[in-house]
C-alpha cells in the first residue's frame, strides 16, 4: 500500500480485512459448489446461500472501499484536471476528498438509521434461514465507517495542505493515479513475473545458440525495454 | 413529472462533475442529492441508508468478485509467456504472422482478467521483445495488442455485461451469452484487418517464425488449458441453465484452483495478491454502481422514464437511426471516458430511451458493451493505449494512435454489422434459454 497519512495501524487493519473477505470468497465458493452438487445429484438443498452470498457482498464492498481509496483506486476522469496548472488542479483535487468523505460519512450516518430500526424491531430475514437483520448490516456498516473514517482523515489532510499553500503535495498525494502508479496497482505482481519469464526465455535462447558469456542483441534490447 | 430541460441540465452537471476530477461515484450522488431535495424533498435524501444498503446486498452481483478473483488466480499462476507462445504456433501461418497472436493472447488474457489494465501491460510485455528482434512496423505491433485488449468486455464472463444487466434488470445469462458471436465476429473481423493489410503493405510486415515441429506444439498446447477449461466449465454452465451466473462464478473459482496448483503458481502470497487485487476491482466498480442505484431511485421517483419515452414517441425516430445516433453520442464520450464511468453514468438515461424505441435490452447491452470497447482505444485518453506506451518505455504514443487507426476502423464496421444484424447477438440467447 502506498504510504499516506493514514496511521499505519489502520492501513493493516484494512489490508487484514482485504484478507479476510478474500478467504472467505473462496470458502462461500465451495460451499456453493457443494449446494449445487447435492441440489442437483441428491435433490437436496442447503438453505440459504444466496442470502448469505447477497450479504456476503455488502460486506466485501463495504471493506474494499477503505482498501481502494488508500490504494487510490477510486475512478475519477482525469482528463481536465491533469491539463490544469497547480493551484486549481490542487483546490479540485482537495473538492474530490472532500466530497468523497462528505458521500461516506452521509451513508454511515444514514445507515446507522438502517442498523437502528433492524435493532429496534428486531428484523429478521423473510427467508428459512430467518437472519436477524443487525448482523450482516452492522458488519456492512463498520466497513462503511472505516471508509468514512479514511476518508474524512485524507480530506482534512488535503484540506490543510491546500490552505497551507502546499499545492505540489495534495496534488501528488490526492490526485488522479499516474500512469505507472495505476500499471503498478492492477498488474504489478503480474508484470514482474511476466518480466521474469521473458528473461529466462531469452537467457534460454542465448545459451542455446551457444552465446554463453557474451551478452546477445536480444537479452541487450531486453535490458533496454526494463525500467 | 420532470420536464426534458431539467433532465438535460441534471446531465450536463453530472458531467462537469466529472470532468472536474471528482470521483465518478460521487458526480453520481450529488447529482441524485440536488434532484431529490430540489424536487422531491428530504425523505428521498434520507433514504440513502435504505437504498445503498439494497444494492450492496445483491447476490448475483457477488458474481463480480467472484469473476474477477478466478480471473487473477489463473493470470498470476499461469505461464503468459507459455501461453503466449502456444498460441503463436497455431496462428502464426497466417498473413501478418505473429501479430494474429497478439489478438488472440490479448483476447483469452482479457476475457479471463477482470482489467485491461493487466492486460495490455502483461501482454505488452511479453510481446513486445518478441516482435523487436522480428522487425514488424511497432505501429501495427502496438495497435494489436491495444484491439485485443479492447476485447475482453464482450467475451463472457465479463465484468460490463454484469453492471448493465444490474442497472437494467437484464438477465446476466442471456446477455452473457449474446456475447459470444459478437465477441467471436469481432475477433475474425481484427484479423481479417490484419491480414488485408499485410497483402496490401507487405513492408510493414516482420520475418516469419520458423514453423515448429508438430510433437512440439501439442506439448506446448496445455499452456492453453487452464484458460480453455476454466471457460468451458463456466460458460458451460450458464448455457445449458445448470447454473446461475453467480454459481457458475463460484465453480470458476474451485475449477481454477487445482489448475493454477498444476501451473506450480499456488500459494499463500499469491492468494493473498489475488484478493487484494480483486477488492481493489470490486470496490471500485461497487461504490461507482452504489451511486448509481441511488441515482436510478431517484430518476425513477422524478419520472425521468415517462418524460423520456415521451419525447422519444414524438421525435418518432426508427431504431435504426436512434443506434447510429447513440453510437455517434459514445464515440464522443469515449473520447474521454473510460468503460465503467460511461456505461453507468448514461445507461439511466439512454435505457429508457432505447426501450421507449421498441429495441430489444439484450441487444442493448451488446451495444453498449462494444462502444465501450470502443472507448478503450480511442485517443487520445483511451487507457490501454497508454498503459502500452509504459511499458514500451521508447518511441511516442503517436505511434500507438496511429496503430490502432485501422483496428477503430474495423470496430465501426463491427458497429454497423451490429446495429442492422441484431441477430448477431440474439440468436445465441434465444436458443439456449427460450
Amino acid at each position: 500500500m502506498p504510504d499516506n497519512v493514514i496511521p499505519r495501524g489502520i492501513r493493516r487493519v484494512v489490508d487484514w480485512l482485504v484478507l479476510a473477505t478474500g478467504w472467505w470468497l473462496v470458502i462461500l465458493s465451495v460451499l456453493t459448489c457443494v449446494e449445487m452438487v447435492l441440489r442437483k445429484v441428491f435433490s437436496f438443498s442447503l438453505q440459504g446461500i444466496d442470502e448469505v452470498g447477497g450479504y456476503t457482498l455488502a460486506v466485501a464492498a463495504a471493506c474494499g472501499f477503505s482498501y481502494t481509496l488508500l490504494t487510490r483506486g477510486h475512478t475519477r476522469i482525469d482528463f481536465l484536471v491533469n491539463r490544469l496548472p497547480a493551484l486549481p488542479r490542487a483546490a479540485l483535487n482537495t473538492l474530490a476528498m472532500l466530497t468523497l468523505a462528505g458521500m461516506a460519512t452521509f451513508a454511515v450516518l444514514r445507515g446507522w438509521t438502517v442498523l437502528a430500526e433492524s435493532i429496534e424491531f428486531q428484523s429478521h430475514s423473510t427467508t428459512p434461514l430467518q437472519t436477524p437483520m443487525w448482523l450482516p448490516q452492522s458488519l456492512w456498516l463498520a466497513g462503511w465507517a472505516l471508509f468514512s473514517l479514511c476518508a474524512l482523515w485524507m480530506a482534512g489532510h488535503a484540506a490543510a495542505l491546500f490552505v497551507a499553500g502546499a499545492h505540489d503535495a495534495v496534488n501528488r498525494l490526492y490526485g488522479p493515479q499516474t500512469l505507472d502508479e495505476e500499471i503498478e496497482a492492477e498488474a504489478g505482481e503480474v508484470l514482474a513475473q511476466a518480466r521474469a519469464e521473458v528473461e529466462v526465455e531469452a537467457r534460454a535462447e542465448a545459451d542455446a545458440r551457444g552465446g554463453a558469456g557474451g551478452a546477445t542483441d536480444e537479452q541487450a534490447l531486453l535490458r533496454g525495454a526494463r525500467p | 413529472m420532470i420536464g426534458a430541460a431539467e433532465i438535460t441540465i441534471g446531465f450536463v452537471l453530472m458531467l462537469a462533475l466529472m470532468f472536474a476530477g471528482l470521483h465518478v461515484a460521487t458526480t453520481m450522488f450529488l447529482t441524485a442529492v440536488i434532484g431529490g431535495v430540489l424536487y422531491l424533498g428530504m425523505p428521498a435524501v434520507l433514504a440513502v441508508g435504505n437504498q445503498f444498503w439494497a444494492a450492496n446486498e445483491d447476490y448475483v452481483l457477488l458474481s463480480i468478485p467472484l469473476y474477477i478473483l478466478l480471473g487473477e488466480i489463473l493470470v498470476r499462476s499461469g505461464a503468459t509467456n507459455r501461453m503466449y507462445q502456444s498460441l503463436a504456433d497455431w496462428l502464426n501461418f497466417l498473413p501478418g504472422g505473429l501479430l494474429h497472436t497478439n489478438i488472440g493472447a490479448s483476447a483469452l488474457f482479457s476475457a479471463v482478467s477482470g482489467s485491461s489494465v493487466a492486460t495490455a501491460a502483461t501482454i505488452s510485455t511479453v510481446a513486445l521483445p518478441a516482435f523487436r528482434t522480428r522487425r514488424y512496423d511497432p505501429r501495427m505491433v502496438l495497435g494489436s495488442i491495444a484491439a485485443g485488449a479492447s476485447l475482453g468486455n464482450l467475451i463472457p464472463p465479463g465484468i460490463a455485461f454484469l453492471v448493465y444487466g444490474a442497472m437494467t434488470n437484464t438477465s446476466a445469462g442471456r446477455l452473457y451469452a449474446a456475447g459470444v458471436v459478437p465477441g467471436i465476429v469481432m475477433t475474425v473481423l481484427f484479423m481479417l484487418c490484419i491480414i488485408l493489410i499485410a497483402m496490401a503493405r507487405p513492408q510493414l510486415m516482420g520475418r516469419r517464425e520458423a514453423e515448429a515441429p508438430l510433437a512440439e506444439k501439442l506439448g506446448r498446447l496445455k499452456h492453453l488449458l487452464g484458460p480453455i477449461i476454466v471457460f468451458a466449465v463456466v460458460m458451460g454452465c450458464i448455457y445449458t441453465g445448470w447454473a446461475t451466473v453467480t454459481e457458475s462464478a463460484a465453480l470458476g473459482v474451485v475449477t481454477v484452483l487445482p489448475i493454477a496448483w498444476a501451473y506450480g503458481g499456488l500459494s499463500v502470497r499469491l492468494m493473498h495478491d489475488a484478493f487484494r487485487a480483486t477488492l481493489r476491482l470490486t470496490a471500485m466498480s461497487l461504490l461507482i454502481l452504489t451511486a448509481a442505484f441511488y441515482l436510478n431511485f431517484v430518476l425513477g421517483l422524478l419520472g425521468v422514464t415517462q418524460t423520456i419515452s415521451g419525447v422519444v414517441q414524438a421525435v418518432d425516430v426508427s431504431p435504426i437511426m436512434l443506434l447510429w445516433m447513440l453510437a455517434a453520442f459514445y464515440l464522443l464520450l469515449g473520447i474521454f471516458f473510460e468503460t465503467l464511468p460511461m456505461l453507468v453514468g448514461t445507461v439511466p438515461l439512454v435505457f429508457p430511451v432505447v426501450v421507449a424505441a421498441g429495441i430489444d435490452p439484450v441487444f442493448f447491452g451488446v451495444f453498449i458493451v462494444l462502444m465501450c470497447e470502443i472507448s478503450l482505444i480511442s485517443p487520445p485518453v483511451g487507457m490501454t493505449l497508454y498503459v502500452i506506451q509504459g511499458v514500451r518505455r521508447e518511441g511516442t504514443i503517436a505511434e500507438v494512435f496511429q496503430g490502432t487507426i485501422p483496428f477503430f476502423i474495423t470496430m465501426i464496421v463491427m458497429t454497423a454489422l451490429l446495429i442492422h444484424l441484431p441477430e448477431m447477438a440474439l440468436w445465441l440467447p434465444r436458443l439456449s434459454f427460450d
